[in-house]
């Protein structure tokens, strides 16, 4: 168990936000850097990230994350300094370091000690330092000055910095560079003079009087700044509060930190003490606030608000995703934080649920209000009741449309891992790819975001694994030898549809039928009579793998079937476009939310049923002389085409809907809604159309669990709840019903 | 948790069942409601009669009668739906009446004896001893835990 002292849960909360998404900086620009490795910008970014990092981890007082994030900097420092070039083995160092600073971020997250040791990685950046040092000479060494009040056993000495300054870490803390560099321009990690300075302290736990001790330190602090922040409180520790931790926020004006340190360090009791110049935060009191604190310790003249992040294509904009380098940003920071909020998703939830209640109700009252109309018919008190039930009508819906907005995320927040999983990939299997991102502002519900993580994953994993040639023989193609996988989103009414696109070597039909045969999926007849484009969508059949080896990247073939059946349980679809030699296009198509969809109602008797609307393809009226039997199972022949039928009644064991009741009569006719599936079709049978509507779908709950044929359920306007039919299922009962015969 | 402690008080909510009268704890107890239209599930757990929408939740009812076995009665206008908590979901739970509300010492409460009314005593937590009847104490997790089912079905085949 970490503990965090006179950190509460929210501080940590906070953290957590600001490291995910600072860790989130650093990928992206350790991927911009390894493309191109003297990108001033990008490893300004870089350094920036590692150097928040460093702040909140020393001031939450992670140890290990100071530490490894403090060696970080300054191995980024050479390089931003142009003392040491960017090579493949510096940035596979960077990106293990950064593997490493996800996993202690977990360990913060979960409260567990991972058991992860830094200690290997740090001594590898410290060579990697140290070899460049020795390398410049005895100049430049980083004048990096670090607290050692009390009884400060002092730590580990960063290397370069043993010219006999006072370095390293006191007391377990790792102390970050505060050095004041009047030489050195503008940048995070050195003293910049006036600013903000946070400052970290911790008393004795023999100590008798906390609250004195910290009182003492805040006076003065005071004395040398203004205080702008304090936890705790003044007023509490004046009120005496036990005080064994004591996070300040001094708003400093002097040119260097060391009148800050003796402050502290004259105070008895003194533990341990960290004092971190923190950049211009602004309103420091919301400075504990996430929009704030992505803000906080950023770098005085660092680059101009938003600019510091490579601009790519519809770059998700908003508060959150600024990396600000402010300079005086009271007022952004301010506002920032007063323009975003986080919400739990389970709130957001209540909120739908309470919303579709709302829903269910204003039909109700709808209904009410016309039957009263028919009773007392111009009455005014009831044309009153009219204008008001109608009035709560609209503001329902807006209602519901503005929760569901809320719902919605950039589609970025699943698109952003994919570039570092691409390169590693790219980079076992000795190809180059490039992974061009589009769309990733595009916004979905996060149901679905949610989902479609893995869907992509092994959409990708197969374009570098099987699309992309290897260098070499894109060259005697033709091709750039480096390969192009295009990640895209869009919207295309209700649906979002997501494309993986790679240049490279296509799928050949010929491939997959020989492959299909070869497994036994399909005869080598029927294989032949296939057209190619039915052949290449043999890749979705179970048990298909066009690799020449199976291996740990694209996987065994048990792949693409699967992502076909997980996106047809949520509504959704996918097909592929290729052409032999030039690449293939993997198209996916979801609805919006998971949530909603739009459904057909149908009846049988008193009952309703939902049926999903992507699925139906159309809908016939069928009497007994439309019915023939087709290798002992009813069918019906919608334009010339045999299609299997389904009676609903039969499936769901309705008595008195079934086939022997619903046609017993000569010239009586049912409705046949032909659904599909991409295994087939299927044509279920119902006494009624209802109607189309937007259903919210519903789990049956673990408790019913899955039921063959449903595959949720859904509360109608009445408050009723009806069944939604699983199409895919149904049709797959009738295929291996058909396979079962064909065996005999 | 649930188990008797001396001095302790208890609440339970007491329904009626046949010709017994049956308590739960009052804080498993989400809502009390009258019978409403259920939407049949097919091909579910047998004692599932369906699903019923509570305020914009859906959740699965049980019929009480049928899990333990005994004969299926009219639905009438006392019949209840108890919504109570199992597991993290909502389950509701047809019985014939719910009578009333009640605050017991915890040490009225008696072991179960063997075998009570149909019921076997593995379904029980206990019994209250009160002046005018006997308020049978269920362990609902026991009764409702669909991991338990096999469990139940077992035992009714045995009583029968």
């Amino acid at each position: 168990m970490l503990q965090f002292p006179g950190m509460t849960e929210e501080d940590i909360k906070v953290f957590l936000a600001e490291a995910d998404e600072q860790l989130q900086y650093l990928e992206d620009g350790l991927l911009d850097l390894e493309q191109s490795s003297d990108d001033p910008e990008v490893i300004a970014q870089i350094f920036r990230a590692a150097h928040t990092l460093k702040g909140s981890s020393a001031t939450l007082g992670h140890d290990k994350m100071a530490r490894l994030t403090h060696s970080m900097e300054s191995a980024l420092d050479l390089v931003r300094k142009s003392q040491m070039s960017v090579t493949p083995v510096f940035m596979d160092l960077m990106f293990e370091c950064l593997d490493m600073l996800r996993i202690l971020n977990r360990e913060i997250a979960t409260a567990q000690d991972s058991g992860a040791d830094i200690t290997e990685l740090d001594d590898r950046l410290l060579d990697v330092i140290e070899s460049v040092e020795r390398q410049a000479g005895a100049d430049g060494t980083p004048g990096e000055v670090g607290v050692g009040v009390a009884s400060g056993v002092p730590g580990p000495v960063p290397s370069g910095e043993a010219d006999g300054e006072a370095g390293g870490a006191v007391g377990g803390w790792d102390v970050p560079p505060m050095g004041s560099r009047p030489d050195e321009p503008a940048w995070a990690g050195q003293f910049t003079g006036p600013g903000d300075v946070r400052v970290r302290v911790r008393f004795a736990k023999t100590c008798p009087m906390p609250s004195v001790r910290a009182y003492q330190v805040i006076d003065r602090l005071s004395a040398l700044g203004t205080l702008a922040y304090s936890e705790p409180s003044v007023d509490r520790i004046e009120a005496g509060d036990d005080v064994l931790d004591l996070v300040a926020v001094v708003e400093y004006d002097g040119d260097a930190l060391e009148p800050l340190i003796e402050a502290i360090r004259s105070v008895t009791d003194v533990e341990d003490a960290c004092v971190l110049q923190v950049g211009h935060i602004g309103s420091t009191r919301t400075a504990m606030q996430p929009a704030a604190a992505v803000q906080e310790a950023t770098p005085p003249g660092g680059a101009p608000d938003g600019s510091t992040r490579k601009a790519t294509a519809g770059e998700a904009g908003g508060a959150a995703r600024t990396v600000a380098g402010i300079t005086s940003a009271r007022t952004t920071a301010a506002s920032s934080s007063a323009t975003t909020v986080r919400v739990d998703v389970a709130r957001l939830d209540v909120l739908s649920n309470l919303v579709a209640e709302l829903v269910i109700d204003r039909t109700h009252l709808a209904q009410l209000e016309s039957r009263l109309a028919d009773k007392h018919g111009g009455d005014e008190l009831v044309s009153e009741l009219n204008r008001t039930s109608t009035h709560i009508g609209r503001l329902t819906t807006e209602l519901q449309e503005a929760i569901n907005k809320a719902r919605m995320l950039p589609i970025d927040n699943v698109f952003k891992r994919f570039p570092r999983m691409v390169r590693d990939l790219a980079q076992k299997q000795g190809k180059e790819v490039e992974l061009i991102v589009q769309g990733e502002d595009t916004e979905l519900d996060r149901s679905v975001s949610e989902e479609i993580g893995d869907p992509l994953i092994h959409l990708l994993r197969n374009a570098v694994g099987h699309g992309i040639e290897p260098p070499e023989e894109r060259a005697r193609a033709g091709k750039p030898p480096r390969g192009v996988v295009r990640l895209s989103a869009f919207r295309q009414e209700n649906y979002i549809v997501l494309q993986v696109a790679d240049d490279g070597r296509g799928i050949d039909p010929e491939m997959i039928r020989a492959s299909a045969v070869r497994k036994g999926i399909i005869a080598e007849d029927a294989a032949a009579r296939l057209s190619d484009k039915d052949a290449i969508n043999l890749v979705f059949a179970s048990g298909l793998s066009t690799a020449a080896k199976a291996d740990d990247v694209s996987g065994r073939g048990v792949g693409m079937d699967i992502v076909r059946k997980n996106l047809e349980k949520l509504n959704g679809s996918i097909s592929v476009d290729t052409a032999v030699g030039r690449g293939s296009t993997f198209t996916v198509k979801l609805p919006l939310t998971l949530a909603i969809i739009r459904a057909l109602l149908v009846s049988l008797g008193q009952r309703i049923y939902a049926i999903p609307l992507n699925s139906v393809e159309e809908i016939t009226r069928v009497e007994e002389s439309d019915i023939s039997t087709v290798g002992g199972r009813e069918a019906i022949r919608p334009r010339g085409e045999v299609v299997p039928l389904l009676w609903l009644g039969d499936v769901f064991g309705v008595r008195g809907h079934d086939r022997s009741v619903r046609l017993s009569e000569p010239g009586r006719k049912v409705f046949a809604v032909i659904a599909s599936s991409h295994e087939g079709k299927v044509g279920l049978a119902v006494d009624r159309l209802v109607g189309e509507m937007e259903i919210v779908i519903k789990s049956l709950g673990t408790f019913v669990g899955n039921i063959p044929g449903v595959s949720g359920v859904t509360i109608l306007g009445d408050g009723r709840v009806a069944l939604i039919v699983d199409v895919p299922s149904l049709v797959r009962s009738v295929v291996d019903e058909r396979n079962a015969v064909s065996q005999c | 948790m649930e188990h008797a402690i001396a001095g302790a008080e208890m609440q339970l909510v007491v329904f009626e069942l046949g010709d017994e009268s049956y308590g739960v704890d009052i804080s498993r107890v989400q809502d009390i409601n009258r019978m409403q239209e259920i939407t049949e599930i097919p091909h579910a757990p047998e004692s599932v009669v369906g699903v019923i929408n509570l305020r914009g939740r859906v959740i699965p009812v049980i019929d009480l009668r049928k899990r333990f076995g005994l004969p299926e009665a009219v639905h009438t206008k006392d019949t209840r739906i108890v919504v109570v908590h199992l597991e993290g979901n909502l389950i509701g739970v047809i019985v014939d009446a719910v009578s009333q509300v009640l605050r017991i010492p915890a040490d009225i409460v008696e072991p179960p004896s063997p075998v009570l009314a149909g019921v076997d005593s593995k379904y029980l937590r206990g019994i209250a001893k009160l002046d005018d009847k006997l308020v049978i104490l269920l362990d609902l997790d026991f009764v409702l835990s669909r991991r338990e089912q096999e469990a139940i079905s077992e035992v009714l085949a045995e009583e029968v």
